[in-house]
């Protein structure tokens, strides 16, 4: 008799979960490089040996659905006999990996006692400098050579040694080794962690019972996605928009999208859009794959461990070398497009359902990085910062006020006092933005406001692909003011910008102002209550509330 | 009666060392004949070195002079790195490290130990120096205005790229994975692998023939032989201190002249050839790593004192190479050094230090640099990518007794010749219009310099063009009175409003496009008037120069 019910099968999803987070533990308190440890950029998945997945850990959304394409395609191309045990592979490559060429992926085999792959386990991470053509970020690359050293899927631990050969590759072909090599021990440290957990797990409860729980989490997760579908309304909606630029030209990038739900199926079709662009914001498929999961699994199964067996229902087209299936060499860089992109499938669903979703969250992510010599240490530094925006109001609330965009799940923005002590920027302002989000009767999120001043000379970027569209209101909601980076403020070089790369000297200011949110409802909706509390506390200008409200304050 | 352990007679020692050059000639016959890319084929753009357990030079094959100089100097620092008691019976290490390997990241050095039988040691090391196509640098081709090393493209430190005879399979995945042209790099790494395999045999079967210990005598009698040659040279050569300066055009970034120095002080038996106060590191590609100067020394000198003999260590031994860290002429990571065009007008710059002490030694300046281009594009024909070069032909500079060389290869070339018009045709989207001698473009004398080349390239499918020329503003020197001849000049778009003139640029080509290539001729030696009337005549009815000259 089977002691596989349902209390077991919950343990076994706790347990597994478990591992998972604290191989995020054992990364977030080893790696080197604040992208991972303070911004926690990076994404930990664990398989079974079919490469389903059976447990993540909170991270980058993106990263996670990425990590389901990759694992396939990695070991297809490496070979699945070809692993053993201690063995951890290494893929950048962006095509199968997924990701642009500076998300690296290790991942490392499980075995049972009786040497039968059990698991494979993958972690993600952003690497600081892989000799791309720029260091810090590339936003102008025209093939995937220029992005940076690439590994199609290489054993750079074997058996449990490190592959020598391998480390000293890495430390030549990048500008910063120390870092970039002390992010690959911290990777394979958590990876290590997940082995010993999986082995435990598998003694505690063995193959086969484990293998039955698993069974039934997969199954679970399929009829709960399959329930929450039935709930959807059926019809087929498209949506289109723009990206700025593709980093080369000028030209704006169109984007379309079209989802189709059906009893059984919801199909985001991305047929209509640009063709492979000649600058870097070329989307691999499997990060396609990934936007469009994190939509599926918010509308389905938001509040669950994901598991593959949710995403069975959901099915993903666009064309091999087209914007959204990029094929070798194509530049993948940038990839801001998926961010842009999600918002995208957001606004085609909200056709049928605008009672349901939230308006636009700022229609993209401001980043922005410092790249040069440190004064006080000589060496050389590259650190970003994801924008928080304003968050789209909902039909039964106002949005957040400047958080990260939906894309970005649990990430932080990289905290002040680290962006100053590891770079030469000084923060003279970070504030709510007054008036920026949209007015409705549910009104959008406020951006943010941050004024840079720099202290030593070095480099700075800028990364958002939406500035020169506002970000889209729902059922009569008013838009919100779109993202918007300025160079230079107050002097003669002042210039609006949106992906650029610029040389900076000490005391030159940027300002980077983050979109706020769409608005829900018609403004003439909102209660006098609500518009009163917005002046008081400074979200909105009485001039604004004027405008926007036709709204007088009491005599 | 038996001869003792390790004695060879001078007989014995010229036997070895035609014998040394022949497996080092064999290596390049099998190269040249496996190889896929024209660079190597037929360009003999490679360097094959042979070396002893000490990294004494032995023996080498004919190839590009630079190249096998800079063998010199990467051997022993590549194998230090691998370690040499990691190294085993058919390993082969691979490298481009430039500030070890002595060239720009393209230059790929693949290096293998030789074991003979009762010694544990490497007893010998053999160095294959080829360009690769492509190794993902910023730029497919060539690379004219990088910042750093990491943009040049992939970075072999010293790799085993091939262990005890079984070759690392991830090592060559992620080198094809880095290429843009994998198929043809692929295979141009496996005939290197091929000639360093030939050249292990022979060596093997020489040293088992001879015995380990008389092998070792005979090439110590070798290279102390050379060494004996080369003393010899110097002393019959005057003693001073000379110096020169010159200025090189751009660094790729920026049109700032770059400033070159050397001064040669031939002393006690000794030459030094000092680089110091030349300019600081260049923001752009023109940097050289120390041992791509001491190269391009080796050059000056081995022409000056050992001239018709094959290299061995010894012939170099008087030779002193300094330059400071941080300089043009000493790269220091994260220097950028892929346009080594600095090397090429530096060995002119030598000579014309040499010239103000022995000018009856020296021939007048030949063209001064190396005109370069190349196409870049896809292949209409098979939509295969597709980087060709060419090193265009230079005249070459009078010398006391007779003219210049017409159009030949600069010295620095030595054996290297230029890409055949078939081969370009073929292989690439040009069509070669014209390409004549450049009539007018020498320097008179009373040895005339030889004339340089024209040649007119139109474009039959888009692509990019690129050309590198470092001293197209400024003439090359005559010497003794003689005359300055004609600078190098590329002409983009010539009789379109379009038309551009400049040295080093990379820049889009359609269909119908031209781009005319003049290159420098030698200067003159002596004075014009003193020279032979019939020589004059000769040159009028040749075409080269007109009657009013």
């Amino acid at each position: 008799m089977t002691k596989v019910d349902g209390a077991f099968t919950e343990i076994v999803q706790s347990y597994l979960s478990a591992a998972a987070n604290e191989m995020k533990a054992t990364l977030v308190r080893t790696s080197f490089n604040p992208v991972i440890y303070e911004v926690l950029d990076f994404g930990i998945s664990v398989y079974d040996d079919k490469l389903d997945l059976i447990a993540e850990a909170p991270g980058l959304t993106f990263f996670l659905g990425a990590n389901d394409y990759a694992v396939r395609r990695v070991l297809d191309y490496y070979g699945r006999e070809n692993l053993k045990e201690g063995d951890v592979l290494i893929s950048n490559y962006p095509y199968w990996n997924g990701a642009h060429a500076a998300d690296a992926t290790l991942m490392a085999p499980v075995f049972d006692e009786d040497g039968r792959l059990f698991s494979v386990m993958l972690i993600r991470a952003h690497w600081m400098d892989l000799g791309a053509k720029d260091p810090g970020y590339v936003l102008d690359s025209t093939d995937m050579h220029q992005e940076g050293l690439v590994f199609p899927g290489t054993k750079v631990f074997s058996d449990g040694k490190p592959v020598q050969e391998i480390i000293e590759l890495i430390k030549f072909n990048s500008r910063m080794p120390d870092h970039v090599l002390g992010d690959l021990n911290a990777q394979v440290a958590a990876l290590r962690t997940g082995e010993r957990r999986l082995h435990e797990i598998l003694k505690k409860f063995g193959r086969a019972d484990l293998e039955a729980a698993i069974a039934a989490i997969q199954t679970h997760g399929e009829t709960m996605t399959a329930e929450a579908l039935k709930s959807l309304p059926k019809g087929s909606w498209s949506a289109e928009d723009i990206l700025d630029d593709d980093g080369i030209g000028d030209e704006p990038v169109p984007m379309k999208v079209t989802v189709t739900i059906t009893d059984d199926d919801f199909t985001v079709d991305f047929d209509g859009s640009s063709g492979a662009a000649a600058g870097p914001i070329n989307m691999p498929f499997g990060a396609t794959q990934a936007i469009c999961k994190t939509v599926f699994k918010s509308l389905t199964t938001p509040h669950h461990v994901s598991n593959a067996g949710q995403m069975r229902a959901l099915k993903v087209k666009a064309e091999e070398g087209t914007l959204f299936h990029a094929a070798y060499p194509a530049p993948t860089y940038t990839l801001w497009t998926g961010i842009v992109a999600l918002e995208l499938v957001f606004k085609a669903i909200a056709k049928a359902m605008p009672d349901k979703l939230a308006a636009s969250s700022g229609g993209d992510v401001p980043g922005f990085m410092m790249i040069g010599t440190h004064p006080d240490t000589g060496q050389m530094f590259a650190i970003s910062n994801n924008e928080a925006c304003g968050w789209g109001a909902s039909p039964d609330h106002d949005g957040a006020n400047a958080l990260l965009h939906l894309s970005e799940a649990i990430v932080r923005t990289t905290p002040l006092e680290v962006m100053e002590t590891k770079t030469t920027m000084l923060m003279e302002r970070v504030e709510l933005t007054q008036d920026s989000g949209g007015a409705g009767t549910y009104r959008g999120g406020c951006g943010v406001s941050r004024v840079i001043r720099f202290l030593d000379d070095g480099e700075f970027l800028t990364v958002v692909k939406k500035t020169k569209s506002p970000p889209w209101a729902l059922n009569g909601g008013l838009q919100p003011a779109a993202n918007r980076v300025t160079l230079f403020p107050g002097t003669n070089r002042e210039r609006d910008v949106s992906t650029q790369r610029t040389v900076v000297k000490a005391g030159d200011r940027i300002r980077v102002m983050s979109a706020g949110g769409g608005g829900h409802g018609d403004p003439a909706g909102r209660s006098r209550e609500a518009i009163a509390a917005d002046i008081a506390e400074g979200y909105v200008s009485l001039e604004a509330a004027r405008r926007d409200y036709g709204y007088e304050p009491d005599a | 009666m038996p001869e003792a352990k390790g004695h060879i007679d001078g007989a014995g020692i010229e036997i070895l060392r035609a014998r040394l050059g022949s497996v080092a000639e064999e290596m390049r016959t099998t190269l040249k004949r496996t190889a896929f890319s024209p660079v190597i084929y037929e360009v003999l753009d490679f360097g094959i070195s042979v070396y002893d357990a000490g990294f004494d030079l032995i023996a080498e094959a004919p190839g590009l002079a630079r190249f096998l100089g800079a063998n010199d100097y990467a051997v022993p620092r590549i194998v230090e790195h691998a370690g040499a008691e990691t190294l085993a019976q058919g390993d082969v290490l691979v490298a481009n490290y430039p500030y070890w390997n002595a060239a720009h990241v393209a230059d790929v050095s693949l290096i293998a130990p030789v074991f003979v039988a009762g010694r544990s040691a490497p007893f010998a090391y053999l160095c294959v120096r080829a360009h690769w196509i492509d190794m993902g640098a910023k730029d497919a081709g060539y690379v004219l205005d990088s910042t750093d090393m990491h943009q040049e493209g992939l970075i072999l430190p010293a790799l085993k790229l091939v262990k005890a005879g079984v070759p690392d399979r991830e090592l060559f995945e992620l080198i094809r994975f880095n290429s843009r042209m994998p198929d043809v790099l692929m295979g141009d790494i496996q005939a290197q692998l091929g000639a360093l395999k030939v050249g292990e045999q022979r060596l093997v079967a020489l040293v088992e023939s001879l015995g380990p210990d008389r092998f070792e005598a005979g090439v110590a009698g070798l290279v102390a032989y050379g060494e004996g040659i080369a003393r010899a040279a110097l002393a019959d050569l005057p003693e001073g201190e000379w110096e020169a300066e010159d200025w090189m055009e751009g660094d790729g970034i920026t049109d700032d002249p770059i400033l070159m120095r050397v001064k040669v002080t031939h002393r006690d038996g000794r030459m030094v050839m000092d680089f110091s106060g030349s300019a600081p590191t260049a923001k752009g590609p023109v940097n050289l790593p120390l041992g791509s100067t001491m190269a391009t020394a080796k050059v000056a000198f081995k022409a000056l004192t050992s001239p018709g003999m094959p290299t061995n260590a010894g012939h170099m031994r008087p030779l002193e190479v300094v330059a400071e860290p941080g300089t043009i002429f000493h790269a220091e990571y994260p220097a950028p050094t892929y346009t080594q065009w600095t090397g090429l007008v530096a060995l002119e710059l030598i000579y014309a230090a040499l010239a103000k002490g022995m000018p009856d030694r020296i021939q007048a300046s030949s063209g001064g640099d190396v005109p370069g281009f190349m196409m870049i594009g896809t292949h209409p024909d098979t939509g295969q990518p597709f980087a060709l070069s060419n090193n265009e032909g230079v005249g070459w500079g009078a010398t006391a007794t007779h003219d210049g060389k017409v159009a030949g290869s600069h010295l620095t070339q030595t054996v290297v010749r230029n890409t055949p018009v078939e081969i370009m045709e073929t292989r690439t989207a040009m069509r070669v219009e014209r390409l004549e001698l450049r009539a007018g473009s020498f320097g008179d004398g009373e040895y005339r310099g030889g004339p340089g080349i024209t040649r007119e390239i139109s474009f039959t499918a888009p692509g990019e063009f690129l050309s590198i020329a470092k001293k197209t503003l400024t003439r090359p020197w005559g010497l003794a009175g003689g005359g300055e001849p004609e600078p190098t000049r590329f002409t983009y778009f010539p009789g379109t409003a379009r038309k551009r003139r400049i040295g080093t640029w990379r820049t889009r080509v359609e269909p119908g496009d031209r781009v005319l290539v003049e290159t420098a001729g030698g200067a003159g030696y002596g004075d014009a008037a003193r020279r032979d009337p019939d020589a004059q005549a000769a040159d009028i009815a040749d075409g080269l120069t007109e009657e009013t000259r």
